[in-house]
């Protein structure tokens, strides 16, 4: 069995053409989220000024420091206080800068931001407590439902358990990381170049008589197959969640695993008490998964047309378009604008059973989102992570039927 | 003969006009949509689309004192309020003077957002009243110009020009047919110059039906007045400096949209003979079109001036007033498509 896994990673592996789209995905990637923005942060005064001035103050948000801030920003506010000497930004998205009167507002402004999500985001802890606590009682007193007593419940004990932020570097390094997911696109292309040929090329060629009436027979070669598109699978999301998140590490030097990821304004109302480099981790595991099941779903449309252009045209509609919907309901508003209240709706619904909302781990973490299953709250993420695990099995197991009974669509022709 | 059957091969087939239908029917659902989702959005469209009919055409003098009055009564009624309450709490105004001041109060709160979008116009249209006939704006309800001037399905059309092209350029060498056809009468080159020709009557023929039904589609479902009226009366178009009218202005910009599909159609061919490997082709005709839309956000040029932008033009034409730096765009993609056709051309 290893032998043939083996054999089939090298069949699908062992294709120059292959190794000359990633070498040119990755350069690409490279260069336009790495290089461009790493330029762009080198050569922006300001934004090494904020980070010096906040390596300056970086620690704990005392009751000191906060005054200490809102008083340097009065100054700046009186024109009294200068902290920086350069008075550039950039120009729009050109590269050309301007002469900037107000460097030292913007400077000042973004560190008192920073310090008064700090400590609003405190005070919306204990808002959103103290509403859980009353709710519990209410609910005891009028003998509400069980799952919102537990619902409520569970608030307080995920709310309490919350680590004091500290005041940090705010290099949006980690914000762009977490919200950007584009790269989802290279592994799409990829994937679909990679495994289109794992079924159909065997027809196409006219190997699979010969394959089908081998010793190692049709269920080895059929799981075989499956494992090592699951194995390619993986190994290129780690690979391009890894390019990826250099690309933005290098650019804005994200060190700071340890603090908590509510450090993160996106996550303001998030109950849970990951740090950063654990959501790093889950953000790894959640795109292998997402790319495992979109591994599957090329291997059974190879196999279910047993011709590379159908398999081709149809991935390519059925996972652009679930990586499309995915996106427009994550993207900010000035790309794709207003949604209507009743497509927000079912965007929410999508959440849960769309796996191509994996790639946006983020929609699951960021605030208290449950469903009642059996009187228990269940947290949405283990539904979405449930049903992509159900996908992939479906697919994998129907490509597997499929392969055994030897059943293409040409025979319907 | 030759070119007929290629044709025939390409476009004249049942699965492919299918293609073409579904396609089709897609694009103007997927439009129908985003049309009716934008202008559910915009504030006061009923309004602004009243006043718009109310005085379309061009700016009078007796339209201009109407449109004035119509200023000074919306913010002296929307003004007066408070005072007006407190004359009312004061006795100083009678209860039916009070009633008809409120009357009017809500006549103006409704009226005030479709004003405020259409007096904007109203400024636009007095700023250029001293231009020449053929580029002064008129007054005219835009809303759905300005949809489908921007509504364009070009990533479905560039999905049908690259899933079209490339398995019947690779098709040869996937069947290893190209071994037959180079030792023919006809020769490898000849066929080329044939099929690229069958490719671009395809193209032609798409684009045009794509262009003509989205018209009649817009003309159909929504309300499209003025189509003789110069193109800068359309708030996307205001700082276009081009003599046409609004529907001499959709058939140059349909023209230029079929030039660039021409010269992408060239590209996707060239791409996919030099490559040869059906597979491969896919990839990097798939990366070409959506690695620009990747990096949207950290490289918006690359994003702007990309074969997905390109197609549609209209958002090079919202950024730039000129048309120099589309025809620069498009001389740039004619020369990768030329250097790679000559190059894929020279390999056979």
């Amino acid at each position: 069995m290893i032998r043939l896994i083996r054999v089939e990673l090298w069949k699908l592996l062992c294709k120059k053409h292959l190794w000359i789209i990633l070498l040119a995905l990755t350069v690409f990637w490279c260069y336009f989220i790495g290089y461009t923005q790493w330029k762009a942060i080198r050569t922006c005064p300001i934004r090494q000024d904020t980070k010096k001035y906040l390596a300056d103050i970086s620690g704990p948000l005392t009751q000191e420091k906060f005054e200490n801030i809102l008083f340097d920003y009065q100054l700046i506010q009186e024109g009294s206080l200068y902290t920086i000497d350069v008075t550039e930004i950039p120009l729009g998205d050109t590269g050309h800068f301007t002469i900037n009167p107000f460097a030292d507002w913007i400077l000042m402004s973004s560190v008192k931001a920073h310090a008064e999500y700090i400590v609003n985001e405190s005070k919306n802890r204990k808002i959103i407590i103290e509403q859980a606590q009353r709710n519990i009682e209410r609910l005891h007193r009028e003998n509400g439902s069980l799952f919102n007593i537990r619902e409520n419940e569970k608030i307080v004990e995920m709310y309490q358990n919350a680590e004091e932020l500290v005041l940090t570097q705010a290099d949006n390094g980690w914000k762009f990381y977490f919200n950007e997911n584009n790269h989802t696109i290279l592994l799409l292309i990829f994937l679909l170049v990679l495994l289109t040929p794992v079924f159909a090329g065997e027809y196409e060629s006219g190997a699979f008589s010969i394959v089908f009436s081998s010793k190692s027979g049709r269920d080895k070669t059929a799981l075989a197959k499956l494992f090592s598109a699951c194995i390619i699978s993986i190994i290129t999301a780690s690979y391009f969640e890894t390019v990826n998140y250099l690309c933005f590490s290098i650019s804005y030097y994200m060190v700071n695993f340890s603090l908590p990821v509510r450090n993160i304004e996106a996550f303001s109302t998030s109950p849970f008490n990951f740090s950063i480099g654990q959501f790093v981790l889950i953000k790894y595991a959640f795109f292998t998964l997402y790319s495992v099941a979109c591994g599957l779903l090329i291997c059974f449309l190879s196999k279910f047309f047993s011709k590379s252009v159908p398999t081709l045209i149809s991935g390519a509609v059925v996972l652009g378009s679930s990586y499309g919907i995915s996106y427009y309901f994550t993207a900010p508003l000035y790309i794709v604008g207003e949604i209507p209240l009743e497509l927000r709706n079912t965007g929410e619904a999508m959440q849960k059973w769309v796996f191509s909302f994996l790639v946006h781990p983020n929609v699951y973490f960021n605030q208290f989102a449950v469903i009642n299953f059996a009187n228990y709250p269940i947290f949405t993420y283990w539904i979405i992570i449930v049903t992509t695990v159900i996908t992939c099995l479906f697919f994998g197991s129907l490509t597997f039927g499929l392969y055994t009974k030897n059943f293409t669509l040409r025979m319907l022709r | 003969m030759l070119f007929f059957a290629e044709l025939k091969r390409v476009l004249l087939n049942k699965k492919m006009l299918a293609a073409i239908f579904i396609l089709l029917t897609l694009s103007l659902l997927l439009s129908w949509f985003q049309v009716d989702n934008n202008i559910r959005q915009k504030y006061g469209e009923t309004e602004y689309k009243n006043y718009c009919e109310k005085w379309q055409g061009a700016l009078t003098d007796a339209k201009k004192h109407e449109i004035e009055y119509e200023r000074f009564i919306i913010d002296t009624t929307l003004a007066a309020r408070q005072e007006n309450e407190l004359f009312f709490e004061q006795g100083k105004l009678s209860l039916e003077e009070y009633e008809d001041y409120l009357r009017a109060y809500f006549y103006a709160d409704r009226n005030v957002a479709g004003f405020n979008r259409f007096y904007e116009q109203y400024l636009r249209v007095l700023n250029h009243s001293e231009d020449c006939d053929s580029t002064q704006p008129m007054l005219i309800y835009d809303s759905y110009w300005n949809e489908l001037f921007t509504q364009y399905p070009s990533v479905l059309l560039l999905t049908l020009f690259g899933f079209v092209i490339v398995p019947y350029v690779t098709g040869d060498y996937t069947s290893d047919m190209w071994r037959i056809i180079k030792v023919a009468q006809k020769g490898m080159t000849k066929l080329v110059l044939i099929r690229i020709s069958a490719v671009l009557v395809f193209c032609v023929t798409v684009q045009l039906l794509f262009s003509f039904t989205m018209f009649v589609f817009f003309e159909k479902m929504y309300i499209l007045p003025g189509h003789g009226f110069s193109i800068q009366s359309i708030e996307i178009f205001q700082y276009q400096a081009l003599s046409l009218s609004i529907i001499g202005y959709y058939i140059v910009l349909s023209m230029m949209r079929l030039v660039f599909s021409l010269v992408l159609c060239v590209l996707i061919y060239s791409l996919s003979l030099l490559i040869k490997n059906l597979i491969a082709a896919v990839g990097a005709v798939l990366s070409v079109f959506l690695l620009p839309f990747a990096s949207q956000n950290f490289a918006p040029w690359l994003f702007l001036y990309s074969p997905l932008s390109v197609m549609s033009t209209i958002d090079i034409l919202a950024h730039q007033s000129t048309h120099y730096i589309l025809f620069i765009t498009l001389i740039i993609y004619s020369i990768i498509s030329g250097l790679v056709f000559f190059v894929a051309v020279r390999k056979l």
